[in-house]
C-alpha cells in the first residue's frame, strides 16, 4: 500500500510538474515534448487505478498520435517568438487567475467529498473484480451507449471531411486557353464604344 | 429486440439525416464537376428537409425513453424539433443565393447544414448529459465549419478561429462540470439526477450536504456552458465579432437554431431542477441559481440594449440585440414557475418570426455593381433612403423593426407583454419596469433604422434581389408579426401545453 | 337600435379605414397618373367612414347610462384579456371629432403633400383606425394598443414631410410619450394581475387600496399628462407642431392630445377616485400654472404654428382644471373644451398651412396686410380666431366658461388665474391676428397672393360652421354627456350641486360608501 501511495504521488507530480512545463518551455519542441511526459504518466496515473486498458489508449491515442502529430506540426512552423511574446505577455496574468480560481475550487470540493447513498446504485460499470475492464468496456460501451458510439463517429466523420474543406484551397487559376468562353463572350462584356470629340481623347 | 425495433422507429429522423449526410458524402465523389454537385444538391435540400419534417411529424406523441433512457422522444421534443427544421428550411430558401453572392458554395455546405441539423436532434432528444454533449459536439463541429466556409476573408478567418476556441472552451467547461456532476450524483441521466438531488436534501441532516455542493458546483460550471451557447452576457463577447465575420445566412442559421436547441434543453432541466415544483431547491445550495441566472439575464438585457447603440455594421447590431432578446427569454426562464416559461417560449418563438424576416430581407438587399463594396448590405446606414427606391421592401423592414421595440399591435409586443406579466406575477415588479424601461431604450435605436429608411436621402441605391425564395420567409414572418394580436390562439394553447407537460401539472 | 343588433358596427368602423389603407396600398403606382386616384379613393374611405359614425350617432341613445354597441368577444387565450368594445356619450364625440376631421385632413393635404402622397394617406387611415380605436375600446390593454398604436405614423408624418428639424421632433415626440406609456403599460399589468380583468367598467368597480391607488394613478397620470400635455411636460409639442406637416398639426392638436384628457375621463377619475381627490389640488395647480405660462409663452412667439402650439397647451390646461374639479359644470366643460379645440386648433393650423403654401414663412414678421388680397380668408381666419379666444357665441366660450363655472364652487382663488389666462389669450391671438391680416403692406409679393381656392374656402367654412354650431347650441352635445357623467361623478359620493372646497377636505373623505 505504502508503495501504490508512493506511486502515486510521484505520477501525479510529475504530471503537474510536466504540465506546468508545457506551459513555460521556451521552444514549442520542448513543450511538446512535456506535453508527451504528461500523457505519460497520467497513464500511469490510469495504471495505479487498475483500468490497464485506458492508459494503453493514452498512451497509443496522446502520444502515439497526437502528440508526435503536434512535434510534426511544431518542426513546420517557423515560429516568431519575440513578436509573439510582446502580444502574450499581457494575456499570461489571465490563465494564472483562472488556475488559482479552478485550484481554489478543487480543493474546496474534494475536502469534503462525500457520495449521496443512491449514487452506488446507479453506477454503470460491473464490478471490476469478475471481469477484466476491457470486457467491461466493451459490454458497456456496445451496448447500452451503441448509440453514443455511433455519434462519435459522426463527429469524427464531420471532424475529418471538415478539416479537408477548410484546407483544401481551389487550384490557381492556369492561364490556359477555354475554348467554351471564348465562343461564349457577348459582344457587350468586351467592346464599348465611346463616341470620341476630336482633340479631347477618351 | 422488441424495444430495439421501437427505439429505432423513434429515431427514425435521426437515422435518415445520418443517411442522407452519408449519401451526399458519397455522391459528391462521383459528380463530374463541383458546381453541378452544388446546383443538384441545393434542388434536392428542400425535399431532404421536408422529408425529415413530415417524418418528425409522424412520430409518437406519447413521451418514450429510448435507447437505455439516453434520449426521450415526447410532444416538447417534437415541437423543437419541427421548430429547428422550419427554422432551417426558411433560413437555406434564401441563404441559397446569397450564399451565391458571397461566393460560398459546395457540396460540403449542404452536408454540413444537414450534420448540424442531426447534432442538433440529438440535443434536443436528450436525456441524459452524454448523448447532450455528443449531440452538441456534432452540431458544434458542423458549426465550426459553417463559420469558416468564407477561406479567403481574412475578418471571416478571425470569426471562425474565435468562435472555435470559445467554442471549445464551453464545451471544456461543460464537461468539467459534468463529470463533477457524475462524481457527486453518480449518473448523467436528468430523472436521475433530479431523483437524486431530491433524496439528498431529505437526509441532508445526516451530514451529507457536501454531494449536493459538487453537483451544485458541476450544474454551476454546466449552466455557464449553455449561457455561453446562448450568449448570455458575461459570457456573450464571442457574438459580435463572430456573427461580423461570417456570411449572413450562416449567421441567420447561427443566431437561431443552436439557440433554440440549447434553451429548449435549458427549459427542459430548469422545469425538471429548479421549477416552483421542485423542493429541493429552496433548501440547498441550488437556490442560488435562479437569482444568478437572472442578474445575468438583466445584465444581458442592459448591455445587450446599450452594445447596439454604437453599431454601424448591421451584423454586429443583430449580435447585440440578440444578446439583449435572449435576455428576456432567459429571465423568463429563470422565474422556474409556469408563466415565466411560457413566456419565455413565447418570447423565443416570437423572436425567431420577427428575426427570419428580418434576415430574409437584408439577404435581399445588395450592392448595386460599380459600388465600391460587393455583395449583401453591411452597414446599417446603406439601409437610408430605402424606401424612396424599394417602398415594399423597406416598409416591411418598418415594420419588423417595430415590432422588435415591442410597440403594438405587433408581436413583438405581446411577447414582452406576456413576460413581464410573468414577473408582476412573480413579484418582481421593479425588473419589470427595467425591462420596459430597457426596451424604450432599445426602440431608440430600431426607430434609428425606420427613420434612415424613411426620412434620409440615400447614399447608395441597393438593388433587391427578387426570387420567390426570398419572399416565402419574409411573407410568412410578416404575416405572423402582424396577423398574431388577431390570431394568436393555437399558438398560445400549445406552448401552454408543452409547458403543463413539462413542469409536470 | 333594432336592426343592428348584434352587427358589429364599431368593429366595422374602427378597421373600416384600416382595409382602406390596405386597398390604397394595393393600388399601383405611376407617377403623374394613379395620384388623383388614390386621393379620391383615401377621401371616399374617410368619408364613408364619417358617414357611419353618423349613423352611429344616429342610432345612439343618450339616454342609457350604459355603453352601447357593445361587442365581447374572446381574444388571448390563457388570459382574461377579451375583445370589448363600447361607446358611452363620452367617448362618441370623440369618434365623431375623429372621422370628422381625417377627410379634412385629406382635403387639406391635396396638394401640400408633394412626395409619396401614397404612403401618406394609408399613416393617415391606419392613424385613424387607432385613433377611433382608442376611443371605443372597454378593454384597459386593448386601449393601450391603440393608444401606443398611433405613436408610429404619427412618428412617420411628422419625420417624413416635416420641416427642416423634423427628425429631432419626431424622435422627441416618440420618446416623451412612449416613456410616458410604459409607465402605464406597467401599471395596466399590475392591474391585471391584482384584479384578474382589464375590463373597463368592471376595473371601474374595483375597489383599490389607497397606498395602491396612488402609484397607480401616478403611472396612468404620467402617460396622460405627457400625451395632453400638461405643463411641466409640455415641450414636445411645440417642437412637433412646428416641425409636422399643416395636416399632422392638425391631427396632433385636433385629435391625438385628447386621448389624454379621454383617458383621464375614462380611467384615472374612476377607478382611482382617492387618489383623483389626493392629487385635485396639484394638478389644478400645475393646470393653472400652465395657462399662465404658456399665455405668457405665447406672447412672445414669432413662429406662428409655435404660438398656436402655445396657445393649445393652455386651452389644456382648462381641461384638466375642469376634469379635476370634480363638478359636472367642469366636466362637461372639459370635454366640451376638448371638442372645441379640436374645431379651432385644426382649423387654425390649417389656415397657417394655407399662408404657409402662398408665402413660404411661418414668422409672423414676414407678414402684413393680407387683408387687401385675401378677404375670404381673412373672415375665416377672424371668426377662427374669435373662437380661439372664447368670444360669447363660439365653440371656446361654452368650454372655458362651463370650467370656469366648475372651478368656481370650488376655489374662486383659481377662477383668477384661469380668468388671466383668458385676457392673455385674446391678447396674443388679436396680435397675430393685426400683425398677419392688418398692418401696412410692405412686401410687393404679396400683390399676387391668390385668396382661398373653392377646396379651401370649403374646407374653412366647415370649421367655422361646426364652431358657431357648438357655440350656439352645446346642448346637442351635453344632453348626451349627461349620463356618463353622472357615472364618473357616482364614484365621488356626490352629485351636481355639492359644494366641495377640494382643498379643505383632503383628510376628511372617507370612502366607505363606495361598495361593487
Amino acid at each position: 500500500m505504502v508503495i501504490f501511495g508512493m506511486m502515486f504521488y510521484l505520477f501525479a507530480g510529475l504530471t503537474l510538474l510536466s504540465a506546468f512545463l508545457t506551459l513555460i518551455a521556451r521552444a514549442p519542441v520542448h513543450s511538446a515534448l512535456w506535453l508527451i511526459f504528461m500523457f505519460l504518466n497520467g497513464a500511469g496515473l490510469f495504471v495505479l487505478l487498475g483500468s490497464e486498458l485506458l492508459a494503453m489508449i493514452f498512451v497509443i491515442v496522446y502520444v502515439g498520435a497526437v502528440a508526435v502529430l503536434f512535434l510534426f506540426v511544431v518542426m513546420m512552423i517557423k515560429p516568431q517568438r519575440e513578436v509573439l511574446k510582446k502580444e502574450i505577455k499581457w494575456y499570461k496574468r489571465i490563465p494564472v487567475l483562472i488556475g488559482i480560481f479552478f485550484g481554489s475550487e478543487m480543493v474546496f470540493i474534494l475536502g469534503g467529498w462525500s457520495f449521496v447513498p443512491v449514487a452506488s446504485t446507479l453506477d454503470q460499470l460491473p464490478s471490476r473484480v469478475q471481469i477484466s475492464n476491457t470486457t467491461a468496456i466493451g459490454n458497456i460501451l456496445y451496448t447500452h451507449y451503441a448509440v453514443l458510439f455511433e455519434i462519435a463517429g459522426f463527429i469524427l466523420l464531420g471532424a475529418m471531411v471538415g478539416a479537408i474543406v477548410l484546407t483544401k484551397r481551389a487550384p490557381k487559376e492556369r492561364y490556359r486557353q477555354k475554348m467554351s468562353d471564348q465562343v461564349l463572350e457577348k459582344k457587350k462584356n468586351r467592346i464599348k464604344i465611346c463616341h470620341v470629340d476630336i482633340r479631347k481623347g477618351v | 429486440m422488441g424495444t430495439i425495433l421501437r427505439d429505432l422507429l423513434c429515431f427514425i429522423p435521426e437515422l435518415t439525416l445520418g443517411g442522407l449526410i452519408l449519401i451526399f458524402l458519397g455522391g459528391a465523389v462521383f459528380l463530374k464537376k463541383e458546381t453541378q454537385g452544388s446546383v443538384l444538391f441545393g434542388k434536392v435540400m428542400f425535399g431532404v428537409l421536408g422529408m425529415v419534417g413530415i417524418l418528425v411529424l409522424l412520430q409518437n406523441l406519447e413521451p418514450l425513453y429510448i435507447f437505455n433512457r439516453l434520449f426521450i422522444s415526447d410532444t416538447y421534443t417534437i415541437f423543437v424539433k419541427v421548430l429547428v427544421l422550419s427554422i432551417t428550411i426558411c433560413i437555406y430558401s434564401f441563404s441559397f443565393s446569397s450564399l451565391k453572392s458571397e461566393k460560398v458554395i459546395g457540396v460540403e455546405l449542404y452536408v454540413f447544414i444537414l450534420m448540424a441539423l442531426l447534432g442538433m436532434f440529438m440535443v434536443i432528444g436528450s436525456n441524459d448529459f452524454l448523448s447532450f454533449y455528443l449531440g452538441m459536439e456534432l452540431q458544434n463541429i458542423a458549426f465550426y465549419v459553417l463559420v469558416s466556409f468564407k477561406k479567403d476573408s481574412l475578418k471571416n478567418n478571425e470569426a471562425a478561429i474565435k468562435y472555435f476556441i470559445l467554442g471549445v472552451v464551453a464545451s471544456g467547461i461543460f464537461l468539467f462540470g459534468a463529470s463533477l456532476l457524475y462524481g457527486a450524483v453518480g449518473s448523467l441521466n436528468f430523472q436521475d439526477i433530479g431523483n437524486v438531488l431530491g433524496a439528498s436534501t431529505l437526509e441532508s441532516s445526516s451530514g451529507i450536504p457536501y454531494a449536493l455542493f459538487g453537483a451544485g458546483v458541476g450544474l454551476l460550471f454546466i449552466m455557464v456552458s449553455f449561457l455561453f451557447k446562448v450568449s448570455i452576457v458575461p459570457f456573450h463577447m464571442w457574438a459580435p465579432d463572430v456573427y461580423e465575420g461570417s456570411p449572413l445566412p450562416i449567421v441567420a442559421f447561427l443566431a437561431f437554431a443552436p439557440k433554440v436547441v440549447i434553451l429548449s434543453v435549458i427549459l427542459r432541466l430548469w422545469a425538471l431542477l429548479f421549477s416552483e415544483t421542485t423542493v429541493f431547491v429552496a433548501s440547498s445550495v441550488l437556490k442560488v441559481f435562479p437569482p444568478m441566472i437572472m442578474g445575468a439575464s438583466l445584465l444581458s438585457i442592459i448591455v445587450g440594449t446599450f452594445g447596439a447603440f454604437g453599431q454601424s455594421n448591421i451584423k454586429r447590431f443583430l449580435a447585440y440585440t440578440g444578446i439583449s432578446h435572449m435576455g428576456f427569454v432567459v429571465l423568463g426562464i429563470s422565474l422556474g414557475n409556469y408563466s415565466g416559461m411560457h413566456a419565455a417560449l413565447v418570447y423565443l418563438l416570437s423572436y425567431i418570426i420577427m428575426g427570419i424576416g428580418f434576415f430574409a430581407s437584408l439577404g435581399a438587399l445588395r450592392y448595386p455593381p460599380g459600388f465600391s463594396r460587393i455583395g449583401i448590405v453591411k452597414d446599417l446606414s446603406d439601409l437610408k433612403g430605402l424606401s424612396k427606391t424599394h417602398p415594399g421592401m423597406s416598409f416591411s423592414l418598418a415594420i419588423l423593426m417595430i415590432s422588435f421595440a415591442g410597440l403594438p399591435p405587433l408581436i413583438g409586443f405581446f411577447s414582452k407583454l406576456y413576460l413581464l406579466l410573468s414577473l408582476i406575477e412573480t413579484g418582481f415588479v421593479g425588473i419589470a419596469i427595467l425591462g420596459g424601461l430597457s426596451s424604450v431604450v432599445a426602440a431608440v435605436y430600431y426607430l434609428r433604422i425606420v427613420k434612415d429608411l424613411y426620412f434620409e436621402d440615400a447614399e447608395v441605391s441597393l438593388e433587391v434581389v427578387t426570387p420567390l425564395s426570398f419572399f416565402i420567409p419574409l411573407f410568412l414572418s410578416l404575416g405572423g408579426t402582424v396577423f398574431f394580436c388577431i390570431y394568436a390562439e393555437p399558438v398560445l394553447l400549445y406552448v401552454s401545453i408543452l409547458m403543463k407537460m413539462l413542469l409536470g401539472r | 337600435m333594432d336592426i343592428f343588433d348584434g352587427f358589429p358596427l364599431l368593429s366595422l368602423l374602427i378597421f373600416l379605414p384600416f382595409f382602406g389603407a390596405v386597398f390604397v396600398f394595393l393600388i399601383p403606382q405611376t407617377p403623374g397618373k394613379t395620384e388623383k386616384n388614390i386621393k379620391n379613393t383615401a377621401l371616399f374611405i374617410a368619408g364613408c367612414t364619417f358617414m357611419f359614425s353618423l349613423l352611429i350617432w344616429g342610432q345612439f341613445d343618450p339616454s342609457l347610462g350604459s355603453y352601447q354597441f357593445v361587442e365581447n368577444k374572446e381574444w388571448l387565450p390563457g388570459l382574461n384579456i377579451r375583445y370589448s368594445l363600447g361607446i358611452d356619450g363620452i367617448s362618441l364625440f370623440f369618434v365623431l371629432l375623429t372621422t370628422s376631421l381625417i377627410p379634412l385632413c385629406i382635403l387639406g393635404s391635396w396638394e401640400s403633400i408633394k412626395h409619396q402622397q401614397k404612403e401618406f394617406l394609408i399613416f393617415l387611415l391606419v392613424l385613424e383606425t387607432f385613433i377611433l380605436g382608442a376611443f371605443c375600446v372597454l378593454d384597459l390593454l386593448l386601449f393601450y394598443i391603440f393608444f401606443e398604436g398611433t405613436l408610429i405614423p404619427m412618428f412617420l408624418i411628422i419625420g417624413i414631410w416635416g420641416g427642416e428639424r423634423r427628425i429631432y421632433a419626431a424622435f422627441k415626440f416618440f420618446f416623451y410619450t412612449l416613456t410616458g406609456s410604459i409607465f402605464m403599460f406597467i401599471a395596466i399589468l399590475f392591474l391585471y394581475f391584482k384584479t384578474g380583468t382589464t375590463s373597463i367598467p368592471d376595473l371601474a368597480l374595483y375597489p383599490f387600496e389607497s397606498s395602491l391607488q396612488v402609484w397607480l394613478w401616478l403611472a396612468f397620470f404620467a402617460s396622460f399628462a405627457i400625451k395632453l400635455p400638461m405643463f411641466p411636460f409640455h415641450t414636445w409639442l411645440p417642437e412637433a407642431h412646428v416641425e409636422a406637416p399643416t395636416v399632422g398639426s392638425m391631427i396632433l392638436a385636433g385629435i391625438l392630445l385628447k386621448m389624454g384628457g379621454y383617458g383621464f375621463l375614462r380611467i384615472s377619475l374612476p377607478f382611482f377616485p382617492e387618489a383623483s381627490y389626493r392629487f385635485a389640488p396639484y394638478v389644478c395647480g400645475l393646470s393653472i400654472i400652465g395657462i399662465v405660462y404658456a399665455s405668457l409663452v405665447a406672447l412672445v412667439q414669432r413662429d406662428i404654428k409655435k404660438l398656436i402650439a402655445y396657445s393649445s397647451i393652455a386651452h389644456m390646461g382648462f381641461v384638466t382644471l375642469g376634469i379635476f374639479t370634480f363638478q359636472r359644470e367642469g366636466l362637461n366643460g372639459s370635454i366640451l373644451q376638448m371638442l372645441s379645440h379640436g374645431v379651432l386648433s385644426s382649423g387654425l393650423f390649417l389656415c397657417v398651412g394655407i399662408l404657409y403654401e402662398r408665402v413660404h414663412s411661418r414668422d409672423i414678421e414676414a407678414y402684413g396686410g393680407i387683408v387687401s388680397f385675401m378677404p375670404l380668408f381673412s373672415v375665416f381666419f377672424m371668426s377662427l380666431i374669435l373662437g380661439a379666444i372664447g368670444l360669447p357665441g363660439t365653440a371656446g366660450f361654452v368650454g372655458e366658461f362651463l370650467v370656469i363655472l366648475g372651478t368656481f364652487q370650488v376655489s374662486p382663488l383659481m377662477v383668477v388665474g384661469a380668468g388671466f389666462g383668458i385676457i392673455l389669450s385674446a391678447v396674443y391671438m388679436l396680435g397675430l391676428y393685426r400683425k398677419v391680416v392688418f398692418g401696412p403692406v410692405e412686401k410687393i409679393r404679396f400683390q399676387k397672393l391668390k385668396d382661398l381656392s373653392m377646396r379651401e374656402g370649403s374646407l374653412l367654412f366647415f370649421f367655422v360652421g361646426c364652431m358657431f354650431w357648438m357655440g350656439l347650441y352645446p346642448n346637442s352635445f351635453i344632453g348626451a354627456l349627461h349620463q356618463p357623467i353622472s357615472k364618473i361623478l357616482e364614484y365621488y359620493g356626490r352629485q351636481q350641486d355639492a359644494l366641495v372646497p377640494i382643498f379643505k377636505m383632503k383628510n376628511s373623505i372617507v370612502f366607505n360608501e363606495r361598495e361593487l
